[in-house]
């Protein structure tokens, strides 16, 4: 059967020529190539203006002059100076920016879990049905469409919540309210209630149908699978969720203050804003520090939490 | 009686989940405490609440013409600029999405523990020196790193691409590395036992068990970049951020809202795209 | 000649990494000739049948050959994936995604993809642990076809002692490492196999 060689190459060009393809995929590739080359090539993004001379000595400038911590340009190297420098911006700003970050994050995300705990229901498409966990097609008639419809209202709601940045949402609240932590606290909260609302609603959705369906043969409302069922047995996946987000937090409650708000990035704006370029750079590094200690709280309570 | 019932009580009545939401539950009050925060702060004063009604009341009719009375001659339609501005914006995210790729991917792969596998104990110091260089990248968000270059290069386009590049490409690094690791390893074992070198075994035994997971995580990205490059509008650059803000300022607040609306039937479309591309790579 | 293969990787596998060291391009030629079925089939599911079937000469190939023979498989070898796949009955999926195929069929790449090795000898670890009876014995039926009428050492490791008892002329019974006996199968008592049926037990043909 072997020998037959030119029989075997015309059976393997037929083979080749009905070989399953996905044009859904193929068309994804395509649009992801051809755009990619478009954004490169349409002239938006100034790769070689980037290199001109002047930018050059621009940069030349800020690296060998303007980040070097004042004290030691003045006066030469002088270790002491540059510390007493340090010290001073520590204690003016430094502990006071790094615990508003922190606790701005802190009380954001716990907002945006309180929120999507109690928008999380709503989100389900399999407890909002006509019948939940009971029916196979709960959808049906027009009570199953009402529940359908809520369900995608919720989630319409949520896309809503999370496509807006916090960016956007801190610079709107601002104007209302003033440069309190609040403008920080809801923009960030906001967002992230959007996104943990569609996780905690995709976790609950994903569960075990079983136990749920036994409930709710027992006669449970709604409300009472979501209490005595949902809850708990999402809760270990929706905590892992929880502490990701309060990682992401930490990061935007840095950013948040460059618009006005009292956290690190407040501190970095106003130095930007008078050029000490030295004061910045501390103060970014701060922000490493902080975002370094989110990650480490996140993990340490995952890992906490996970041992559950 | 008492003692006995006392021994059938689970050692810690709380458990430890329980004990973590009263620990969030605790530090949110602290939080609060701290900050030092009331909620007569959220009641705006009287010329806040006239921007936050007329803000929200926007939101049911966004523009579809420029809002005001003068508009500056030559300029496009409303909604062409609108369309224009999402453009950049997307132009953007995908420049920048490209270049984290490019650096990511080998980044993941230097920083996975498949990749050292059966190597000299020694070759792990460049490990651990890559991880610790991708945390520091994920570390600075895009926007410092924007400011940053501000102050260095001045506005250049470029530079706001390599801005959000940089934190991207760290977190693209770490999450395809976690990826990697996880990957079943039986493929490149078996090529392993029949002759293939550890480098072949890892390109055709490993990666390719890992890409359906690493492409539908990096549409996803994406889609924050989206975000990333319409905010960096907020400093100057011309994507979605910057029209934004400026009609914001100017009070035109229905065309906030039409650019808002951009972003979020953009945020719909990716998000059903990377669902449907989900279903078809991993399930 | 095949007596010496399989003790040299048997030691290198499982006695130290010394010996593995020596022998590194040597242990590389000598795997590229013994064709390898796992228990799980190990395939990647996301690429073509074709493109796993060549991986099977990776340890054969340079570098870049290897690299241009799974990007862009060349006419010469899907001719001979076609061929090795209409031998284990499956000539039709050459082009399907893998993970579209069911157990059974999968299996049957994996045999394939050894075959393309042109090896001399065929390991078969559990190939049937994960198929139904049936199917179990035409996979097995199979092996053995292929392998006298190419010629080759067939080493198959088994846990249902009566597949080897029926199927295999010579069965080796080994026990946590341990060599029970080694014999042609019709020699081999009943009280013997009973006694290895009560431990954790291997059947081995050579």
């Amino acid at each position: 059967m072997i020998a037959a060689g030119t029989n075997t190459k015309a059976e393997v060009a037929a083979l080749r020529r009905a070989r399953p393809k996905s044009p859904f995929l193929r068309t994804t590739a395509i649009v992801i190539v051809a755009f990619t080359t478009y954004a490169w090539f349409s002239g938006e993004i100034e790769v070689g203006a980037l290199f001109r001379a002047r930018r050059l000595e621009n940069l030349e400038r800020f690296v060998t002059r303007d980040i070097v911590p004042f004290p030691l340009r003045e006066q030469g190297l002088s270790v002491g100076g540059a510390v007493d420098w340090a010290g001073g911006l520590m204690r003016e700003q430094g502990w006071k920016a790094m615990l508003a970050t922190l606790w701005i994050s802190v009380l954001a995300i716990a907002l945006a879990g309180a929120f999507a705990l109690v928008i999380m229901p709503l989100a389900s498409g399999s407890l909002m049905t006509r019948e939940p966990y009971l029916l196979r097609d709960g959808t049906r008639g027009v009570e199953g469409r009402a529940w359908r419809a809520l369900v995608l209202a919720t989630r319409f709601g949520l896309i809503f919540l999370r496509a807006i940045p916090e960016y956007a949402w801190a610079f709107v609240f601002l104007a209302m309210l003033g440069p309190t932590a609040w403008v920080a606290v809801l923009a960030l909260a906001i967002h992230n209630g959007g996104i943990l609302g569609r996780l905690y609603g995709d976790t609950v959705e994903n569960l075990e149908v079983r136990p749920l369906r036994s409930l709710r043969m027992l006669g449970a409302t709604r409300r009472q699978i979501s209490a005595v069922a949902l809850l708990p047995l999402g809760l270990p996946r929706m905590l892992l969720y929880f502490f990701y987000r309060f990682e992401t937090c930490v990061r935007e409650a840095t950013v948040l203050g460059l618009l006005g708000v009292i956290s690190l990035g407040y501190f970095i704006q106003e130095a930007r804003a008078r050029q000490f370029y030295d004061e910045m750079l501390l103060l970014v590094a701060l922000g490493v520090v902080i975002v370094l200690i989110g990650d480490l709280v996140s993990y340490a309570a995952r890992a906490w939490t996970r041992r559950a | 009686m008492a003692e006995r019932h006392g021994r059938m009580r689970p050692p810690s009545p709380l458990g430890r989940r329980g004990a973590t939401l009263l620990t969030i539950v605790a530090a949110a009050a602290l939080a609060w405490w701290a900050l030092d925060l009331s909620l007569a702060q959220l009641v705006p004063g009287a010329g806040g609440a006239q921007i936050a009604s007329e803000f929200f009341a926007g939101a049911l009719r966004p523009a579809l013409t420029y809002q005001g009375d003068w508009i500056p001659p030559g300029s496009p339609p409303f909604l062409v600029t609108v369309l224009v501005a999402l453009g950049k914006t997307l132009v953007f995210a995908a420049a920048a999405m490209s270049l984290a790729l490019v650096f990511g991917l080998p980044l993941g792969v230097l920083a996975s523990d498949a990749w050292w596998r059966r190597r000299p104990r020694w070759t792990r110091t460049l490990q651990v020196a890559v991880r610790t260089g991708i945390a520091l990248q994920r570390s600075v968000h895009e926007l410092l790193w924007a400011v940053i270059f501000l102050a260095a290069l001045g506005l250049n386009t470029f530079a706001a691409v390599v801005a959000i590049a940089l934190p991207y490409a760290g977190t693209l690094a770490k999450v395809f590395s976690e990826m990697l690791d996880e990957a079943p390893r039986n493929t490149a074992e078996a090529l392993r036992s029949v002759g293939a070198r550890p480098l072949e075994a890892f390109l055709y035994g490993l990666l390719p068990r890992a890409v359906p997971d690493l492409a539908a995580y990096a549409f996803y990205r994406f889609e924050c970049s989206v975000r990333s490059s319409a905010v960096l509008g907020f400093f100057g650059y011309p994507t979605l951020g910057y029209h934004l803000a400026l009609s914001f300022t100017n009070l035109h607040y229905r065309e906030v809202w039409t650019y808002l609306y951009a972003l979020i039937a953009t945020s719909v479309v990716l998000e059903a795209w990377s669902a449907a591309l989900r279903r078809r790579l991993v399930a | 000649m095949n007596g010496t293969v399989y003790p040299t990787r048997g030691r290198v596998r499982f006695e130290g990494t010394d010996l593995a060291q020596l022998e590194r391009y040597e242990l590389r030629a000598l795997r590229a000739l013994t064709g390898y079925v796992p228990q799980d089939h190990a395939l990647v599911p996301t690429l073509r049948v074709s493109q796993n079937v060549v991986t099977g000469k990776l340890g054969q190939r340079g570098f870049w050959a290897a690299l241009r023979s799974i990007l862009w498989t060349g006419s010469e070898d899907l001719e001979r994936a076609h061929a090795l796949l209409e031998r284990v009955g499956i000539p039709e999926k050459l082009f399907q995604r893998t993970d579209q195929l069911s157990g059974g069929q999968q299996q049957r790449v994996a045999i394939a993809r050894a075959l393309f090795q042109e090896p001399r000898a065929l390991l078969a670890d559990e190939p049937v642990a994960s198929v139904d009876p049936t199917r179990a014995r035409d996979l097995l039926g199979l092996l053995l076809e292929i392998a006298a009428e190419r010629g080759l050492t067939l080493v198959v490791s088994l846990h249902d002692l009566a597949l080897a008892r029926e199927l295999f002329p010579r069965t080796a019974g080994l026990r946590a490492g341990v060599l029970h006996f080694d014999r042609p199968t019709d020699e081999i008592g009943e009280d013997e196999f009973t006694e290895l049926y009560r431990l954790e037990d291997n059947g081995v043909d050579g």
